[in-house]
């Protein structure tokens, strides 16, 4: 009788283990570190719900709300298909496991340049060129997602990254334009300097922000020399040092980091910069065009516009980046392929995609539609004056092979913290592009 | 588990198939054996079920995951695996990152260690002396403990960035008013602070049980023998508690090789490298370098360590133990 109840006991037991080790509901987050990854189907890509679901997973993104607003729109407008948007903040650790697992999800986020043409040659993406946002995308974006004349990714949004600055206390100051040269820019911090405000505010608690900041200027400095620069490095002969202009960019890049900074600038992240500048306490920070709603959130009053880098003491080599902002992109083994056409194609509609991604947003879409400009204080207008002048150039960091971002952030952390020499940072950063080339 | 339950079944029911005949006193000794044997396989299937999770989602991953790749340069990128034998390890060695983390773990965990430990004994001892509120000094120093480190980061991080400028400024202590992750030292500092916050209320706790069981005649004898306070603790409340002090070290030592979310959510091993811990420094070669079979070597490398640390440790403090 006992042997018989204990048999019946365990069996009890092991059931209920089997149970709760199930496939999880549709809208289950993904979190790697909870162990809760879907389970692998045949052809290795999401099972979770049906063919008629579509699980897009993107990066931390302030403009959640307008993503959320995305899934309901396409729901209503599609309801025979059910968009399930996710928010993750490790981000690419997740999409490396899902990659390890091949298990990507349906639709993800993805940068252009060498992220997307990675994982297209080796097969990892499903093919988009027939779609109609193609013939949409001008010829610079669409070769940011295209390889081998074919196209990958959907460009969502494009985006410049430069000096934003606060107006009221560049004319408080008496600068009367924004500075066009590294003189005229060391100038203006003085002069704010004197007014008692921090000339820039940083993030430096916030690993993403000095990487970017960094990679805009050198890419910028290097300008023409950029592709040349590119190769030599993927060939494992080149060095940051061998190019004068990365030296300029670092003249910039310290002004901005190391010298003029907002008081505690490595205890300062993300938030608190763009606070910081929104509430009138420094006058300049760097980052791109979409951070202009996460500004106007705090203060929507604050009249700013945007200036390109100042890299040397000619005015023609003040200039801007400009690419492609983020993009998404399917698996090369998508359960849904019908589905996530109709996700692609509703992302250029005009009163579907393109509307969140500029009015919610407040982003540029990568296909024309008429900006809501009042809506982004003068931002927008300097920036696209900038843009249609042709004063811009691609961002070098979308050129860097997979995982030199995760590998120079904590090297440019130790060198605006005063730890290495300039010519120090030049070898980390080398050896962390270089010893990457093969992956 | 399972071993122990077949030690303890094995015997049993080989005497019970193999016992005596004949007689009453051996037809009682053979029913007893019997029963032990029935008794020991009910005991084997209750422990069967966890022994087979564990089997599967511990040994089995590790060994045949973890351990497998270790000897691979996998990339999934690439959609390669290729074997590498001892490549992998033999690169450890030379990997700056690596021991550059595992010295800054060795360094946190002692610190962690010793004034978690130091404090938690302090608390315990102060809440056992207290008449009245025990429970409440009790609960309030285990809050912590059940917050999720991840969340407790991110909530220290503010307090650090925001709160404490603002309450030193208004105080005007404008000399303590520093950059906690402006450096080296005080970030280090940063997270060893908020890492022994979080795991005091556990210690705390294991030292109450501990002191509650030390035998109060031995106290009283003392105190009759003209024995101090401070004499007490040191020469009886201390020896008495050692098993638990065993205990304790072993845990924290273990917590503390193993930390990663506090200080993930804090400053993600920065400022430059001065908070990455073997962990993280693990976590990046997987998922950012993209070298799986290295970021395995490293794991099991590091748990080999561990093990030798932690055995040395239990050698050590078991030693002092004593019965009461």
């Amino acid at each position: 009788m006992k042997k018989v109840l204990s048999l019946m006991l365990t069996a009890m037991l092991l059931l209920g283990t089997m149970t709760a080790c199930g496939s999880p509901s549709a809208s289950a987050p993904i979190n790697p570190e909870a162990g809760n990854s879907p389970a692998l189907e045949e052809d290795g890509t999401d099972s979770i719900g049906d063919e008629n679901t579509i699980r897009f997973v993107m990066w931390s993104d302030t403009c959640w709300d307008g993503f959320q607003a995305m899934e309901k729109d396409f729901n209503e407008k599609h309801p025979e298909y059910n968009l399930e948007i996710e928010m993750n903040s490790t981000y690419w650790e997740f999409i490396n496991a899902r990659l390890a697992a091949n298990n990507l999800p349906d639709v993800f986020d993805l940068q252009p340049g060498n992220r997307t043409w990675s994982m297209a040659r080796e097969g990892l993406l499903y093919d988009l060129s027939d779609q109609k946002f193609v013939d949409m995308l001008s010829d610079s974006v669409k070769s940011t997602i295209s390889y081998e004349d074919k196209v990958y990714a959907f460009p969502m949004a494009v985006c410049y990254l430069g000096i934003f600055y606060n107006k009221d206390i560049f004319e408080q100051a008496g600068i009367e334009s924004p500075p066009q040269t590294l003189s005229e820019f060391r100038e203006a911090c003085e002069k704010i300097k004197a007014l008692g405000i921090a000339p820039v505010a940083v993030s430096h608690n916030t690993q993403w922000t000095i990487h970017h900041e960094l990679t805009a200027m050198i890419g910028t400095a290097l300008d023409e020399k950029m592709p040349d620069f590119v190769e030599a490095m993927n060939s494992g002969e080149g060095s940051y040092a061998d190019w004068p202009e990365v030296n300029n960019a670092l003249e910039l890049f310290d002004m901005m980091c190391k010298e003029y900074t907002i008081d505690k600038p490595m205890d300062s992240d993300y938030s608190n910069k763009i606070a910081q500048f929104a509430q009138g306490n420094a006058a300049m920070y760097v980052n791109g065009s979409w951070t202009v709603m996460d500004v106007m959130a705090i203060n929507p009053d604050l009249r700013f516009g945007v200036f390109a880098f100042p890299l040397s003491e000619d005015p023609e080599d003040c200039k801007m980046t400009w690419e492609a902002e983020f993009c998404q992109a399917s698996p090369a083994n998508v359960r849904n392929p019908d589905a996530i056409r109709v996700f692609y194609d509703y992302l250029v509609e005009q009163d579907g995609g393109l509307y969140n991604v500029a009015e919610l947003q407040g982003r540029i879409p990568a296909i024309d539609y008429p900006m809501p400009s009042e809506k982004l204080s003068d931002t927008f207008e300097d920036g696209m004056a900038i843009v249609n002048a042709g004063k811009t150039v691609p961002w070098l960091l979308y050129q860097m092979p997979f995982g030199t971002e995760d590998a120079d952030w904590p090297v440019v952390q130790d060198y605006v913290n005063g730890k290495m020499t300039r010519e120090e940072l030049l070898s980390k950063l080398d050896y962390e592009w270089i010893s990457r080339n093969d992956f | 588990m399972l071993t122990t339950g077949f030690m303890f079944a094995a015997p049993a029911c080989l005497q019970g198939i193999t016992g005596y005949s004949g007689g009453s006193e051996m037809t009682s000794m053979k029913k007893s054996l019997s029963d032990q044997c029935s008794r020991a396989w009910t005991y084997i299937l209750f422990i069967l079920p966890g022994t087979f999770l564990y089997v599967l989602f511990v040994l089995f991953p590790f060994f045949g995951g973890t351990v497998v790749t270790s000897f691979t340069k996998w990339s999934p990128l690439k959609r390669s695996s290729f074997w590498v034998g001892l490549k992998n390890y033999q690169d450890i060695w030379t990997n700056e990152k690596f021991l550059a983390s595992f010295s800054v773990t060795i360094r946190y965990m002692l610190v962690v260690v010793i004034i978690t430990n130091l404090l938690g004994l302090l608390v315990a001892l102060l809440i056992e002396g207290l008449k009245r509120g025990k429970s409440l000094f009790r609960n309030v120093y285990f809050i912590p403990y059940i917050i999720s480190p991840y969340l407790g980061g991110f909530i220290w991080l503010f307090m650090f960035t925001a709160v404490y400028p603002e309450i030193v400024g208004k105080l005007g202590w404008t000399n303590l008013d520093i950059s906690w992750f402006g450096n080296d030292v005080s970030a280090f500092w940063a997270v060893s602070i908020v890492t022994i916050w979080q795991q005091l209320g556990f210690i705390v706790v294991m030292y109450i049980a501990g002191l509650q069981t030390v035998p109060q005649d031995i106290l009283e004898a003392s105190l009759i023998d003209g024995a101090t306070g401070w004499q007490q603790k040191l020469y009886i409340t201390i020896p008495a508690i050692a098993n638990v002090i065993t205990i304790n070290l072993f845990l924290s030592i273990t917590n503390a090789f193993r930390q990663f979310d506090i200080i993930y959510a804090m400053t993600k091993g920065g400022p430059g490298y001065a908070t990455r811990v073997t962990t993280m420094d693990i976590y990046m070669t997987a998922f950012s370098d993209q070298d799986y079979g290295l970021a395995c070597a490293k794991a099991v490398v590091f748990m080999a360590m561990i093990v030798v640390i932690t055995f040395l440790q239990l050698k050590l403090t078991s030693r002092k133990e004593v019965e009461v």
